[in-house]
């Protein structure tokens, strides 16, 4: 069973890759960066639509049974959105929002064929926390949250899954522009006051990608949990 | 492709799901329609697998598909021109 991952270079992304893998699955990772000596990755831009078709393609030919997909491609741009400039907004959302639908709507046709697959997309804690500073960003996830909702029910006679985790913060290069005091007023935002790990957010993604979870979809997992 | 074809495959894919049989001119979308949307994203399927056969690529995904009036999905037919279309601009 193969396993499509975007943005499985780097961060939480390469983590759930290395967690996959060490479990036996194999993952195909999709990301911009060229890696011709890594025969399980494919360069293709999410947000250009047509390099995902090309990849889609690709796939096709050769892992006509894949399982799932996990979305992990994104930015995050820590800016009041009256200094933000035009074209990170662009940027931000094009990549987070427009990146996450296109490659739901290109690789969902290889997982609608097999019942049961899983398509996983991530949000963050600041959508429900609506944290100052990061308003292009969590405009950007709540769009990624409100269109998974919709699209598990659209998937939903395929009995494919659509979820969304939305984790506390995570220290990868996503937040080096955020100083360990803002992190731990976020951390002390969430039920759990403990600051995650990238092994948390691999928990999470077996879960859901386990059978115990065939009957979750359409819903948004804070992991560290938000008052 | 023909309309033959098209029509046969759809019948398929439809099944028992389907009171009617569909025709070359029956709606596949709007008012009128008996498919409902997780037939017609098989029956897109369907087709893409016919096309991968011939080497070719089906996009269902294109303006068209969006228009009330000339929906690629308004009949068997508009989708096998579609289609064929499709198909002759790979080769």
């Amino acid at each position: 069973m193969t396993y499509i991952l975007t943005g499985g270079k780097s961060g939480l992304g390469l983590s759930i890759a290395k967690t996959l893998r060490q479990n036996n699955h194999h993952v195909l990772t999709i990301s911009r960066r060229d890696d011709q000596h890594d025969p399980d990755h494919l360069q293709a831009d999410v947000t250009d639509y047509s390099s995902l078709k090309k990849a889609y393609n690709l796939i096709k030919k050769t892992h006509t049974t894949c399982k799932g997909l996990i979305n992990c491609a994104g930015i995050a741009s820590m800016n009041l959105a009256l200094t933000t400039p035009s074209n990170i907004t662009r940027e931000v959302i094009e990549l987070n929002l427009i990146g996450t639908i296109y490659s739901c709507q290109v690789f969902a046709p290889l997982l609608i064929k097999k019942p049961g697959s899983r398509i996983i997309n991530f949000s963050t804690i600041a959508v429900p926390l609506s944290l100052e500073g990061e308003s292009i960003y969590v405009a950007s996830k709540a769009g990624v949250e409100a269109f998974s909702k919709v699209f598990a029910k659209e998937l939903s006679p395929f009995k494919t899954t659509v979820n969304v985790i939305a984790p506390g913060p995570v220290r990868t290069n996503l937040l080096k522009g955020l100083s360990d005091k803002q992190i731990q007023n976020v951390v002390q935002s969430q039920i759990l006051k403990t600051e995650l790990q990238l092994s948390d957010i691999d928990s999470c993604v077996q879960l859901l990608l386990s059978p115990f979870s065939d009957t979750l979809t359409g819903h948004v997992f804070n992991v560290g949990g938000v008052r | 492709m023909d309309y033959e074809k098209i029509v046969s495959i759809i019948n398929k894919v439809l099944g028992n799901s389907s009171h009617q049989r569909i025709d070359l001119d029956s709606h596949l979308v709007g008012p009128g329609s008996e498919i409902d949307s997780m037939s017609l994203v098989q029956i897109c399927l369907a087709l893409e697998e016919e096309a991968d056969k011939i080497n070719a690529s089906f996009d269902w995904t294109s303006e068209k598909a969006m228009s009330q009036l000339n929906s690629i999905f308004k009949s068997p037919r508009s989708l096998c021109d579609h289609f064929n279309k499709q198909v002759e601009r790979c080769s």
